[in-house]
C-alpha cells in the first residue's frame, strides 16, 4: 500500500500553493458520491471497474481514495489527541453505566423469575451473581476497547479490525 | 422583594423536576384505558426531526465544489458519522449508514434543543432513549440472524473457552448482551436528566440568593458563574453523549456482520 501512496501523493496534493486543508474539502465533496458508489459495490461483492471505458476513470478514483485515506486518518490523528480531555469523562461514563446495566439487568431477570416460578428468593440472588458478573465482564469489554482504539491512534492508525 | 421575585423563588425552591412534566398541548381521545394526546414531547420531537431535515436539505441544496458554511457543517456530519461507521464495522456497514446518522442527528439535536430555556428535553425521557436503544438491538438481532444464521449465537460463545466453562459463561454473555439496551438508554437519559437538575438547582440558588438583600445579591455571583460553566459542560455532554450512542450503535451493528471476532 505504501508503495502505491508514494506515486499517488503527487497528483493530488501537489497543486500549487493551496494548503491541505483547502484541498481536501473540495476533492472529497466531488467524489463522495463515487467514493459511496464503489463501497457499495465491493458490499454487495460485485466486481467493481467492470465496464472498461470507465477502468481509467475507476483507477484514478482508487488512487484519490488512497490519498484521501492517508489524509483523513492524519486528521483523525490530530482529532483525537486533541480530544483527550472529553473522551476520558465519556469513558468513565461508559465504564460506570455497563456496570451498572449489567447489574440491573441480573436484578430483573431474577425479579421475573421468581414471579414466573415462584422460588421466592433464589431467583433475585443466582441472577444478581450473574448479573454483577456480566456487569464486571461488560466494565472490562469495553474498558479493553477504549485502550485498544487509543492506541490504535498513537501507533501507525491503520488496521481495521476484520 | 417584589412579587414576581417571590413567585420565581417558591418555583425554584418547590420543583427542580418541574421542568420535565409532561402535559397535553391537544388530546386525542381515551382508547380503552390508553390516553393518547399530542404532548410536549412530542412536539419538540417533531421540532427536532424538522430542524434536522431542513438542515440537511439546506446543507446539500448548493452542491458546490467549494462548500459555503452550511454545506461544510453538512460535509462534516456526513464525514465524522461514515468515519466512525467504517473503522468500527467495516466498510460493508456501510448500508446502516441512515440510520446511525439518523439516530446521532435526532439525539444530538434534542439534546442541543433542550439546552435552550424553556425547551423541553426529549432525552431525558428514559422511554425515548430506550426506544431508540431497543431499535439499535432489534436491528442487530434481526440483522444478525438474516446475515449468519444460528452462527450469529456463537455471539454468546467467546472463543476459547473450554466447554465444561459453557454453561457458566452462557448465562453471563447472554445477561452482557441483554443489558446493552439498558446501558444504552440508562446513560443517555442520565446524563441529560442529571444535567439539567443541577443546572435548574444552581440557577435556583442564584433567585434565592438574590431575593435576600445586598449580601445576598453579592453572594449570588458565585453560583452564578457555577451556571454559566455548567452549560458549558452541558453542551460538551449533549455532543458527547450523541457521539457515544452513535460509536456504540457502531460497535452493536459490528457483531451482527462480524458475530465471531
Amino acid at each position: 500500500m505504501t508503495a502505491v501512496l508514494g506515486e499517488t501523493m503527487v497528483p493530488a496534493v501537489s497543486e500549487g500553493s493551496l494548503s491541505r486543508d483547502a484541498l481536501a474539502a473540495p476533492v472529497s465533496g466531488l467524489f463522495r458520491d463515487a467514493r459511496m458508489n464503489r463501497e457499495q459495490g465491493q458490499a454487495d461483492g460485485a466486481g467493481e471497474g467492470a465496464r472498461s471505458s470507465d477502468a481509467d476513470l475507476a483507477r484514478r478514483l482508487e488512487r484519490l481514495s488512497q490519498t484521501l485515506d492517508v489524509e483523513r486518518r492524519e486528521h483523525a490523528e490530530v482529532a483525537r489527541s486533541r480530544e483527550t480531555g472529553s473522551a476520558s469523562y465519556g469513558a468513565a461514563y461508559r465504564l460506570a453505566s455497563e456496570f451498572v446495566a449489567g447489574v440491573l439487568v441480573g436484578a430483573g431477570l431474577g425479579w421475573g423469575v421468581d414471579r414466573l416460578a415462584g422460588t421466592a428468593p433464589w431467583g433475585l440472588v443466582i441472577f444478581l451473581l450473574l448479573g454483577f458478573a456480566a456487569g464486571v465482564v461488560n466494565a472490562i469489554r469495553s474498558a479493553s476497547n477504549l485502550t485498544q482504539s487509543s492506541a490504535d491512534a498513537d501507533g501507525h492508525g491503520g488496521g481495521k479490525p476484520h | 422583594m417584589d412579587e414576581a421575585v417571590a413567585q420565581a423563588v417558591e418555583s425554584n425552591k418547590v420543583d427542580p423536576v418541574h421542568q420535565f412534566g409532561i402535559h397535553d398541548i391537544f388530546g386525542l381521545g381515551n382508547f380503552g384505558r390508553i390516553h393518547l394526546g399530542f404532548t410536549n414531547s412530542g412536539l419538540f420531537m417533531v421540532v427536532v426531526v424538522l430542524l434536522v431535515i431542513a438542515f440537511m436539505l439546506l446543507a446539500s441544496s448548493r452542491r458546490a465544489v467549494i462548500p459555503g458554511r452550511l454545506q461544510s457543517l453538512g460535509e462534516i456530519a456526513y464525514e465524522f458519522i461514515a468515519n466512525m461507521l467504517r473503522e468500527a464495522a467495516g466498510p460493508e456497514a456501510m448500508k446502516f449508514f441512515p440510520f446511525v446518522f439518523s439516530l446521532f442527528m435526532f439525539v444530538l439535536v434534542g439534546n442541543l434543543l433542550g439546552l435552550i430555556p424553556y425547551f423541553y428535553t426529549i432525552t431525558s425521557q428514559i422511554i425515548v432513549t430506550f426506544g431508540l436503544a431497543l431499535s439499535v438491538i432489534l436491528t442487530v438481532i434481526i440483522y444478525g440472524f438474516y446475515k449468519n444464521g444460528a452462527k450469529f449465537l456463537g455471539l454468546f460463545v467467546p472463543a476459547g473457552v473450554p466447554g465444561y466453562l459453557i454453561p457458566i459463561v452462557l448465562p453471563i454473555e447472554v445477561i452482557s448482551f441483554l443489558s446493552r439496551p439498558v446501558s444504552l438508554s440508562v446513560r443517555l437519559f442520565a446524563n441529560m436528566l442529571a444535567g439539567h437538575i443541577t443546572l435548574k438547582v444552581f440557577a435556583g440558588f442564584v433567585v434565592t440568593l438574590s431575593a435576600a438583600g445586598a449580601l445576598g445579591t453579592a453572594g449570588a455571583v458565585l453560583p452564578f458563574l457555577m451556571t454559566v460553566a455548567l452549560t458549558a459542560l452541558e453542551v460538551l455532554v449533549a455532543f458527547l453523549q450523541a457521539y457515544v450512542f452513535a460509536i456504540l450503535t457502531c460497535m452493536y451493528l459490528n457483531d451482527a456482520l462480524h458475530p465471531s471476532h
